[in-house]
């Protein structure tokens, strides 16, 4: 297993974005201060970007389409895909083995 | 009318917060009159909830000085609370679309307008409460899509703010961009800054007025109802007295109407 963190500041918060390879499946989590309404759509982000690696296009486009629906208060949406990148580009460096 | 009650948990904090989220439920769902809250913990940290306790805590120290971690049903940062500090929440209905305008653009209002009584007040980096350039409140809030609010926050009387800057940890990411080294660096005692200390029983008079002012509504001194704390004591239970909840970020899904 290995775990790869991506932060990012907004101006309110940081968003963490946390990747957990194993068995060649990622398992995605959002953790910090930031303020997202409803809470709820934080974990059904991170089961949607969860599962075998995909392309960073696709996961752009996830986080923008459920964002979406949300309320943010503090940060943006482009702080998630920033923060997701850069978990992300790491993850594609050390990740493909596990 | 706007029930105040005045219900503190101080040696338990997972029930105090089981019951904060009860209280929200009491409005959303059965028909509650607007409440606001007035609370206090000996001794707590009380986190986020997006946040994971190995993340924010100095968990060691916590052991240590046996002070008890939980998470809360708001977003937004952790927090210390001791007998210093007190806490508040204004729970009400409002309109259905209002979301965090209706929030942080009215019912914060309440709270700065008490806090008038006593500084001047400004609000800062968007819900940072700053008299003197330092910060002596944080808050957060949820709402529901159906037009139920809950905002909360702390007010530092007297905390111990050494302590709090043991107990909690500042990512690095934010020392970098604060240009700061301690997660003290700005916030401050209310009593401090005001060279004087003042009575609770009048601070909480005044936040009442404050929030009577605000909703219209007249204050009426009231207890939790028996259905209020029958789901407190459910969401203790099964969501707020688990480890899962309080330090792995888990969601627990509850039934409420299974409580009810």
């Amino acid at each position: 297993m290995k775990v790869i963190v991506g932060e990012v500041k907004a101006q309110k918060g940081v968003i963490r974005t946390k990747i957990v390879c194993m068995n060649k499946e990622w398992r995605i989590e959002f953790t910090g201060d930031f303020m997202v309404y409803p809470e709820e759509i934080v974990f059904q982000l991170e089961e949607e970007l969860g599962g075998s690696p995909k392309a960073l296009d696709y996961y752009i486009l996830k986080i923008q389409t459920i964002l979406s629906k949300a309320e943010l208060f503090g940060c943006t949406v482009d702080d998630f895909v920033t923060s997701f990148q850069k978990a992300l580009s790491e993850a594609s460096r050390v990740c493909l083995e596990y | 009318m706007l029930r105040v009650l005045i219900t503190e948990h101080p040696e338990n904090p997972e029930y105090s917060l089981a019951l904060e989220e009860a209280l929200y439920h009491s409005v959303a769902r059965l028909g509650s009159p607007p409440i606001l809250r007035i609370w206090r913990h000996r001794n707590a940290i009380i986190l986020g909830y997006f946040q994971r306790a190995e993340e924010e805590v100095n968990l060691d120290k916590a052991q240590q000085l046996n002070v008890r971690v939980v998470r809360r049903l708001t977003g937004g940062g952790a927090v210390y609370h001791d007998y210093g500090c007190l806490l508040w929440s204004i729970i009400t209905r409002g309109p259905v679309d209002g979301g965090v305008n209706y929030i942080y653009g009215y019912l914060l209002r309440g709270f700065i307008d008490f806090l008038r009584n006593y500084a001047d007040v400004r609000v800062e980096n968007v819900n940072d409460i700053v008299i003197y350039n330092r910060k002596v409140s944080g808050t957060a809030a949820t709402f529901d899509r159906k037009g139920a609010y809950l905002l909360h926050g702390t007010l530092l009387l007297k905390t111990n703010l050494q302590l709090m800057s043991q107990l909690l940890k500042v990512p690095r990411i934010k020392l970098q961009d604060k240009g700061v080294s301690d997660v003290k660096y700005r916030v401050a005692n209310l009593y401090e800054l005001l060279g004087r200390e003042i009575e609770l029983q009048e601070l909480v008079e005044k936040l009442l007025e404050a929030y009577s002012k605000l909703l219209g509504e007249k204050p009426v001194i009231d207890l939790p109802s028996e259905k209020e704390y029958k789901l407190a004591e459910y969401l203790y239970e099964a969501k707020y007295s688990k480890r899962e909840w309080n330090y792995e970020r888990k969601r627990i899904d509850v039934r409420i109407e299974d409580a009810l």
